[in-house]
């Protein structure tokens, strides 16, 4: 709701409120009423992202976002005059660690909620979350299972189902792709999407000619693509991170492989166009939030004014962005339905209120499952850059 | 693609070779299980990548610099780190455990400098391909033949024939009698040393022509080295060589039979089984 629409109804609870103050013992109003009409110094809300180890370039880019984000919204006059206040801790992208973060944040700094990413994070602090009735908000992770967390974890992302399963049909229907290969990790994120891949592209009428996996740390793919080689593929789907996906399609040019390439949103990078050169030419990746268009214009901007280049992964960095006016929109409906500022609220405000504009990835809006869907992007990578050729629903 | 295999994990082989050697070497000589060369491997190939992108020399100044602070690097361990260890009579664990520490502190070190990302030391990986009788050879994988081989053979034959590897020789098969004969014991560590840096940073090199490289690259690469020189057989450097090749060759052609998720699997099979079996190693007899 926009904030000069309520200014003047909270004048008047102010009033109400202050009035009726003796009455803030009441059980009813422990039970998640405002018990005054005193506003907090700010809102503090949690964020547990990798800062340091190895997926830290993307994790503080993320970050970097977010307090964009909030820095964009307390200027702006905050929520109803009040601040956001986020309280960044370091997961290094480790379940163990983020444990440790999420507790500290909940039992220290009584958060009401707080945002993480990477699947493995998001799913070792959700029962935290759960037990403490606190709002977790996984923005990022990508893995099915988060729908699957419990009560309090929603996720602001698409899982993976979503835009692999639309690059699947995407082969298939429009470039009339009939045998593909999937190359991929053996990891969860590799097993999870390849299965993806394969099982749509095969419920779509297509063969899946090969389906080969290789282990994580390796430097050498010669023998999986050799498979893949003999198996003539259309299509070759790689569902790797972001460092083997790049040996990967340099080294299956080496073999003489000349199928279509596609890959998933990690591959959406500007440099591995850079270091794989002509090898790059016409892959296909998705996209869960636009790299162009009029809403991100100021976004890229900022980037390159305050920091001198792009971010990191910036589909994600876009949802990181976003999720402060998720909160800002809950904590609004908060306020307009006399609800303190707590974890149950939150909650009953993500259920009653499940759809939010959002400045750069647009509507979202949370199914029952606590998931959302968004439109897929596909880029193509054309002489060294990604060019956007479709836009799918999600 | 058998043929495909045979090329393809014989250029794989190449800095597997290497890096084994080079753990054989120091641990032959010396006797520590020196992890520590995971890091020199590390920082050996940022200092390739740092001359070549950010100081903008030639490809063989910045090889030079990648040698310079493995051999650096290396003499430095060994001299100001486990000879002053051994001095206060520090007992193999303890030696152990150190180098685990320089590892994991040179893998830190080189992410508080560069960052967590991966580097390419070139701006692009894809290597030239040539296709002989349909099988692709890129030139990435002529290098990483031709001077893993010749490395090797240098190092071997330097141990046979040079003084300095005889007498390397003699050390690490009794310390104190090659005291007695006026062999430095000393010398003979630092020797090590020194030829164990210029082994990795070479295969760090040859390696990083067609992978990225992330600062843990090295603490990775290290598990195979230590492989090689368990199913080759501990303190033999030819079986060492041998161990290397076959870990490469292994995990090419187990795909051919098996499903490819157990390529790693495979290796380790091999390894417990040389444990259980033949825990002096394969050429034990050769020693």
């Amino acid at each position: 709701m926009p904030r000069r629409a309520i200014r003047p109804w909270i004048a008047g609870a102010a009033a109400t409120a202050l009035a009726l103050a003796p009455l803030a013992a009441n059980p009813a109003l422990a039970r998640g009423r405002a018990p005054s009409a005193a506003k907090p110094a700010a809102y503090t809300f949690g964020v547990a992202m990798p800062m340091t180890g190895s997926q830290a370039s993307y994790g503080a880019d993320q970050v970097q976002a977010l307090m964009w984000a909030v820095q964009f919204i307390n200027s702006h006059g905050g929520v109803d005059g009040v601040p956001l206040k986020p309280i960044v801790e370091d997961t290094q992208a480790d379940p163990q660690l983020g444990i440790n973060d999420v507790n500290k944040l909940i039992s220290l700094y009584h958060v009401p909620a707080f945002i993480t990413a990477w699947s493995s994070v998001v799913a070792a602090v959700a029962p935290i979350a759960n037990r403490h009735h606190v709002l977790e908000l996984s923005i990022g992770a990508n893995d099915p299972s988060i729908a699957h967390l419990g009560p309090y974890v929603w996720t602001t992302y698409p899982l993976a189902n979503v835009d692999i399963t639309a690059l699947a049909k995407y082969v298939y229907t429009n470039l009339h792709d009939r045998t593909a290969a999937v190359l991929y990790i053996d990891n969860a994120t590799g097993i999870y999407g390849a299965q993806v891949f394969r099982n749509v592209f095969q419920q779509m009428g297509g063969k899946v000619v090969a389906f080969e996996a290789y282990p994580q740390n390796t430097t050498s793919y010669t023998a999986q693509l050799l498979k893949v080689k003999a198996a003539n593929p259309q299509v070759l789907h790689i569902q790797g991170l972001v460092q083997d996906t790049l040996a990967v399609i340099a080294q299956a040019r080496e073999l003489g492989i000349t199928s279509q390439i596609t890959s998933y949103s990690a591959a959406d990078n500007p440099q591995l166009l850079k270091q794989d050169g002509a090898a790059a030419n016409g892959l296909i990746v998705t996209a869960l939030a636009p790299s162009q268009g009029p809403q991100l214009r100021h976004y890229l901007a900022l980037w390159q004014s305050r920091a001198h280049r792009l971010p990191n992964g910036l589909p994600y960095t876009e949802y990181l962005y976003d999720a402060p006016f998720i909160l800002k929109a809950q904590i609004l409906w908060l306020i307009q339905h006399h609800l303190a500022y707590t974890g149950p609220n939150l909650l009953k405000a993500m259920q009653a209120n499940p759809r939010v504009v959002t400045p750069l990835t647009g509507l979202t809006v949370f199914n029952p499952n606590h998931t959302v869907d968004k439109p897929v992007y596909l880029l193509k990578a054309v002489h060294g850059q990604f060019v956007q050729i479709a836009k799918l629903p999600g | 693609m058998i043929a495909q295999l045979v090329v393809s994990g014989l250029a794989m082989a190449g800095p597997y070779v290497l890096f084994s050697i080079a753990f054989s070497l120091v641990l032959k000589t010396t006797g520590v299980w020196n992890f520590s060369q995971g890091g020199v491997m590390s920082l050996s190939v940022y200092a390739v990548y740092f001359a070549l992108n950010a100081l903008g020399w030639p490809p063989v100044l910045a090889v030079a610099a990648g040698l310079f602070v493995a051999v650096a690097v290396s003499l430095a361990i060994e001299r100001f780190g486990f000879e002053v260890l051994r001095r206060r009579n520090v007992g193999s664990l303890m030696l152990f455990v150190f180098s685990l520490v320089l590892s994991a502190f040179a893998s830190d070190l080189l992410t508080l400098i560069f960052g967590t990302g991966s580097v390419t030391i070139y701006p692009s990986i894809l290597s030239p391909v040539h296709l002989v009788d349909g099988v692709a050879v890129t030139n990435a994988n002529i290098e990483s033949a031709v001077w893993s081989a010749a490395l090797a053979a240098a190092v071997l034959a330097g141990l046979k024939w040079l003084p300095a590897g005889q007498a390397l020789v003699a050390v690490s098969k009794n310390r104190e009698l090659a005291e007695l004969y006026g062999l430095s014991r000393r010398r003979a560590y630092l020797t090590a040393a020194a030829v164990s840096g210029v082994l990795v940073a070479v295969g760090m090199y040859l390696l990083a022509l067609g992978v990225e490289v992330d600062p843990s690259i090295g603490s990775d690469l290290l598990v195979v080295a230590v492989a090689a020189t368990i199913i080759g057989s501990i303190g033999n450097v030819t079986g060492t060589v041998i161990g290397a090749v076959l870990i490469a060759l292994l995990q090419n052609f187990s795909v051919l039979v098996l499903p490819s998720v157990w390529q790693t699997a495979v290796v380790y099979g091999v390894l417990f089984a040389v444990i259980i079996f033949l825990p002096r190693g394969l050429l034990a007899s050769a020693r």
